[in-house]
């Protein structure tokens, strides 16, 4: 197939899978808080209510307020066509490799966090403040176990990385492997805002975060947002899928290959899902000031990871 | 025109300007006119003398005296410093021409215009020295030049104090210099630099490590390592703008120049451990420069305590490059030197950006506390914009110049996994982590500097009654916003440049591994890739996508002017905004055992204890260094002088008599060894 | 040999997986987690000495192995959750040291038993063994230092044991039978004391915060 016609197919499926994996993880919450939940569809239903909304703008805003949900989005974006979904040699693979996508992540949440201070409210400059902080905290075990994974794959490019694991077989789970997997999934709790880091679902001025960034936008913007939000979830996921189990995405671009890896894919980050909203569900939100704690257990899981990898095979 | 003639040609500009600032003294205007015309024509012509070094040959330049030898020598890696003071330089001066109109009538023009073409001079010839005494001189004028420079508001006090900081700080760092000099030309018998080169050969390996550590004290304190750089945000910021853009954007890389000189070239970067010093030290100044900055609400000092940061990074590019030499690995110093380089390049135009920013900011608000600011994106838009672009640079956010280079900085990290030795592996890898977490918490800085005194409404009649600053000004800044993206997105075609002036130094030539068709790979496109041009066309080419989206699937909407939501209160005015003190607060709080900080809250009652009428919130974080290693020390040094003060009668008699006693000591002496 | 390098990636994870129930002994705050990660720890030390004595053959391993199941993972922190419950501590555990410098020492040990053992030439599974004996070793004696409860020094003493046992049960397969029954009987009797003198401990300062026990200098 045209590379551009698979770039462009990555993105649509991005932007159309994004709001599943956010109704999946409800789903699975409400039944282990044993509600019935709403539909899996419902984050669709959302967005699409929200885009046909007016908006209503603070009239403190400047430019920033609103250029940062369409930046934030085209980044997220943008991040995405880095990363392998359903096709391990996509076409824009070698324009960056993971530190990118980290790096173009954290320009959306960059001007996520501008916009947030942009209207005056202290709700805002709370949440953009938080924000930032927990990003912080975040970034120096995320970047030790991008080093651990390179290290053992032999690359930071994720086309080459979901390659490599996937021609290993069942010896790709070395401990090194597996301790930087739990790393990168504490890692990913922050990242997309769950509990015990962040609570997507609250607004209640003491604990959110990325709540209280987006308060002021509503609307069209708000759904531009909320789908951001949504695609980096989906973003995070499928790393964590595509770096650890990548078995059953398509090695070359052929339509049946490719229709499988969509199902593995969707399956594989269901299951992800749905062992993010059992970790949510049993854990209690912890307070700001102990999220370093639980930062640094994953900075020195990939530490572990690295040092044992050295010690093991560098000898 | 020859090597020769622009080399000379910009000197003899700068001296024209220095003059005739002298001259025009009185006249404000045409004075700082030529002067900073002059300078940026002779900036120009630096440009190109040194792309013509960098692309052709070296230039030298000798003239033997019978005392002494002294000479110019541009290689490619001066060339590359030069390069860095040239651009920088030409865009600071046009922008001095609007800024100094603030000065006009309330200070003394040419003599800020003379200091002004002098010190970029000085720079100059710094970086092309060839001889340890005429480097001396030169860097002994640049020092002084810039000691002026910084007391040039010498009416307030604290102006004075830290002139009187950073001239104390910069002489010790002379000191060491000169002690590393003397070190490396005992073992050449000459000063000329050209000899150091071969006299370190045969020299013991005690004394090279003397050598460098000297140089390492002396250059670093210039650079502004931790614990030495704590004239660093004092100075810098008393400095006005257009020279603090200067002195931080590229003064304190000509000690990175001399950095690299002296252990690359001199000393051929041959021991582990010099490397493994330099990357620790290295990595605690970039974090602990970020976290000082993050406690900052002065944007100089803010910007300041960046500098500390950055020139972290790049040593760290610089000291990994010197692991990789000392063990044998010529190619990947030459990539971690191909980071440090191309970092030192984006700082130096990203900073200078963004202290031409704050300059802006403080031409027209008159305050330095971003504090007070704030709104003033809508009041002054180009400067905002330019100060957006130089914070997402230094932030190191794609597809920007900063990404870039810590791009580069990150993978010459991780080739360190081709080293032999398991644990300057696993200390190369850790600074990993200080690198990531550095500059996530620049990223945080970034977004309190420019949403605390860009965004929401005004926080002061100041911020209220601001306004755009003139054209001259922002052209400046424009030029270096559109250097970093340039550097940003067009990264590969620089990278030829770099790797030029690194191969010599390390021995090797990686541009085929690591510049591939548009894009940067590290030293093998398996190994990990970025192409910053495509990402920036991603970026560009995704912008419709959600306007497509939001057309297809929601139709046309409308948007309302409100109110900010207030939790239904009727009040929302800059006091309820959200402080830059609040928003570091996180951090102050994870950060506790470093900063130390303590508050102090004061309430008065309006009568009764139960209707409060005022509170005043004050907190303060402790200036550790400043406390514990610098106290000491000064009083240390009060208490020595006070004991020596006994031999001090001021009686001319006692004096004559030391003169005696030494006279005669020295006379037994030569006798008993004679 | 040959069998030993034939479960070694095996031992890799285990050996990786007992360094991170050190780790989470360091990195947790409450009691009862302290005592399930020590638990977790000593399941994997009893499995580390199974596949030692499945690969070697030599059965006196596999009582080893069992006698480290029964007591270090069932009897032992049965015995510390029984204390918790009866003197009704707090489940906190207070600590001189928090919990993210903790972690960086921790890691910084890991490095430094592996600097001290590296000098010694070693194939490259005996190599990581050894590094994490060590370093268990050097981590307990840490929470021992760096924790307030009577409790948690106990459980780091018992941390430093399991560690000893991980390097001679890697490197040597094993002390011979009747010595490791001997440690096995002190450790077992180890924590039966402690126990008693936590109770005692307890009821004398109505805390088992070891702080305490500086009032006792008069």
């Amino acid at each position: 197939m045209n590379p551009v016609a698979i770039a462009i197919f990555q993105m649509l499926v991005i932007i159309a899978l994004a709001p599943l994996l956010s109704g999946i993880m409800k789903k699975v919450k409400a039944f282990f808080q044993i509600r019935k939940g709403a539909s899996i569809f419902q984050p669709y239903y959302d967005i699409a209510k929200l885009l046909k909304k007016d908006s209503v703008v603070s009239e403190n805003a400047s430019w920033i307020f609103h250029a940062a949900p369409v930046i934030s989005f085209v980044a997220i974006l943008a991040a995405g066509m880095l990363i392998p979904i359903y096709i391990s040699d996509m076409p824009f693979g070698f324009a960056g490799d993971l530190i990118a996508i980290v790096y173009l992540l954290a320009l959306a949440r960059f001007f996520t966090a501008l916009a947030s201070l942009d209207t005056g409210s202290s709700f805002g400059g709370m949440g953009g403040s938080r924000e930032m902080f927990v990003a912080s905290m975040v970034e120096p075990a995320m970047m030790l176990s991008i080093f651990a994974i390179a290290l053992n794959v032999g690359s930071t490019n994720l086309d080459v990385i979901s390659q490599t694991v996937s021609s290993r077989g069942f010896s790709a789970f070395s401990p090194y492997h597996l301790l930087a997997f739990v790393a990168l999934f504490i890692i990913a709790i922050a990242e997309t805002g769950r509990i015990p880091v962040d609570n997507p679902a609250t607004h209640l001025e003491l604990t959110m975060i990325h709540e209280a960034m987006i308060l002021e936008y509503s609307g069209k913007q708000l759904a531009l947002v909320e789908l951001g939000a949504m695609m980096r979830n989906l973003l995070v996921f499928s790393l964590l899928a595509n770096i650890f189990f990548p078995w059953g995405i398509a090695s070359t671009a052929s339509v049946a290959g490719i229709a499988a890896a969509l199902v593995a894919f969707v399956i594989k980050i269901a299951v992800l899902g749905a062992a993010m909203a059992v970790v949510e569900t049993s854990t209690a939100k912890w307070r700001l000031f102990r999220l370093p704690d639980l930062l640094s257990i994953s900075l020195m899981l990939s530490f572990l990871a690295l040092v044992s990898f050295i010690i093991v095979k560098g000898g | 025109m020859t090597g020769s003639d622009l080399f000379f040609g910009l000197v003899v500009l700068f001296l024209i300007g220095a003059a005739s600032s002298v001259v025009l003294n009185k006249k404000d205007r045409i004075c700082s006119y030529i002067s900073f015309i002059s300078a940026a024509i002779a900036s120009l012509l630096g440009i190109i003398f040194s792309f013509s070094v960098i692309l052709g040959n070296n230039f030298v330049f000798n003239v033997s005296g019978t005392f002494l030898n002294f000479g110019f020598f541009v290689d490619k890696l001066s060339a590359f410093f030069i390069l860095i003071i040239s651009i920088t330089a030409f865009a600071v001066s046009i922008y001095s021409t609007g800024y100094v109109k603030e000065y006009f009538g309330k200070k003394n023009i040419g003599y800020l215009c003379f200091l002004y073409n002098i010190f970029i001079l000085s720079m100059v010839l710094v970086v092309s020295a060839n001889n340890a005494l005429m480097f001396l001189i030169v860097w002994e004028m640049m020092s002084i030049i810039s000691y002026f420079l910084v007391v040039y508001e010498h009416e307030k006090p604290e102006t004075r104090k830290a002139g009187f900081i950073y001239i104390v700080m910069t002489h010790i760092g002379t000191g060491f210099i000169l002690l590393s000099f003397l070190i490396l030309a005992s073992g050449s018998a000459s000063f000329s630099f050209e000899t150091f080169r071969a006299g370190v050969l045969t020299m013991p390996p005690l004394l090279r490590d003397a050598a460098f550590l000297f140089a390492l004290i002396g250059f670093g304190t210039k650079a502004g390592i931790v614990p030495l750089h704590i004239w660093l945000p004092y100075a810098h910021p008393e400095a006005p703008s257009n020279v603090s853009a200067l002195m931080s954007g590229v003064m304190i890389k000509t000690a990175i120049y001399m950095l690299i000189r002296v252990s690359f070239d001199f000393l051929g970067a041959s021991v582990l451990w010099w490397g493994v010093l330099l990357l620790i030290i290295a990595s605690a100044s970039a974090l602990l420069g970020v976290m000082y900055a993050l406690m900052e609400h002065d944007i100089k000092r803010l910007l300041a305590f960046h500098s500390v940061e950055n020139i972290g990074i790049i040593l760290i590019g610089v000291s990994v490059s010197m692991i990789f030499m000392s063990t044998g690995h010529p190619e990947l110093a030459a990539f971690g030197l191909i980071a440090a380089l191309y970092h030192t390049m984006n700082h130096a135009i990203f900073k200078s950006l963004l202290f031409m920013g704050a300059g802006s900011l403080i031409f027209s608000t008159h305050t330095k506390n971003i504090e007070e600011m704030g709104g003033l994106l809508k009041k002054m838009p180009w400067t905002g914009m330019f100060f957006l672009i130089g914070s997402i640079a230094i932030s190191a956010l794609p597809p920007l110049n900063g990404f870039v280079s810590e791009w580069l900085t990150f993978h010459a990290q991780l080739l360190s996994i081709n080293l032999s030795d398991n644990i300057t592996k696993i200390i190369v890898l850790s600074s990993g982590a200080a690198l990531a977490l550095t500059s996530a918490l620049a990223a945080a800085c970034f977004v309190k500097a420019f949403g605390i005194s860009f965004l929401a409404l005004p926080r002061s009649e100041h911020a209220r009654n601001a306004s755009e600053a003139p054209g001259s000004m922002l052209f400046g800044m424009g030029i270096l916003s559109l250097l970093c993206i340039a550097l940003g997105v067009l990264s590969f075609y620089f990278l030829p440049v770099l790797d030029s002036i690194a191969s010599p130094l390390s021995g090797a030539s990686v541009l085929p591994k690591v510049a591939f068709d548009l894009s940067l790979a590290a030293l093998s496109p398996q190994a990990g890739s970025i192409s910053t041009i495509w990402i920036f066309l991603l970026l560009f080419v995704f912008v419709p996508v959600p306007f497509l989206l939001s057309l297809a699937l929601g139709g046309r909407t409308k948007a309302r002017t409100y109110e900010t939501w207030g939790c239904g209160q009727p009040v929302c005015t800059a006091r309820n905004e959200y402080t830059a003190t609040g928003f570091s607060k996180p951090i102050r709080m994870w950060g506790s055992g470093i900063y130390r900080p303590h508050r102090e809250i004061q309430t008065s009652y309006a009568g009764s204890p139960f209707f409060k009428e005022r509170f005043t919130f004050d907190t303060q974080i402790e200036p550790i260094f400043e406390k514990y290693f610098y106290e000491p020390i000064t009083r240390l040094a009060f208490f020595v002088s006070r004991i020596l003060k006994v031999i001090q009668t001021g009686s001319i008699h006692i004096y004559l008599l030391y003169i005696f006693i030494t006279l005669v000591i020295a006379l037994i002496y030569v006798g008993v060894g004679g | 040999m040959s069998e030993i390098v034939l479960g070694s990636g095996i031992m890799q994870l285990l050996i990786s997986l007992i360094l991170v129930s050190t780790f989470l002994i360091l990195g947790s705050t409450r009691l009862y987690s302290c005592v399930r990660a020590f638990g977790i720890q000593s399941f994997l030390l009893a499995c580390v000495a199974g596949i030692v004595a499945y690969s070697t053959g030599k059965y006196d391993i596999y009582v080893v192995s069992i006698l480290t199941l029964v007591i270090k993972a069932l009897v032992i922190p049965y015995i510390f959750i029984y204390i918790i419950r009866e003197i009704k501590v707090k489940r906190e555990i207070a600590l001189y040291v928090g919990i993210s410098p903790s972690l960086i020492i921790g890691g910084i040990l890991v490095v430094i038993s592996y600097y001290l053992i590296r000098s010694i030439n070693l194939i490259e599974l005996s190599s990581f063994a050894l590094s994490a004996s060590m370093s268990m070793v050097a981590i307990g004696l840490f929470i021992m230092i760096s924790r307030k409860k009577a409790i948690m020094q106990m459980l780091g003493i018992l941390v430093m044991e399991n560690g000893l046992f991980l390097g001679a049960i890697s490197l040597t397969y094993g002390m011979p039978l009747l010595v490791e029954l001997g440690i096995f009987f002190d450790v077992l009797i180890g924590a039966l004391i402690m126990g008693i003198m936590i109770f005692r401990i307890n009821r004398t300062f109505e805390s088992i915060d070891t702080d305490m026990l500086k009032t006792l200098i008069g």
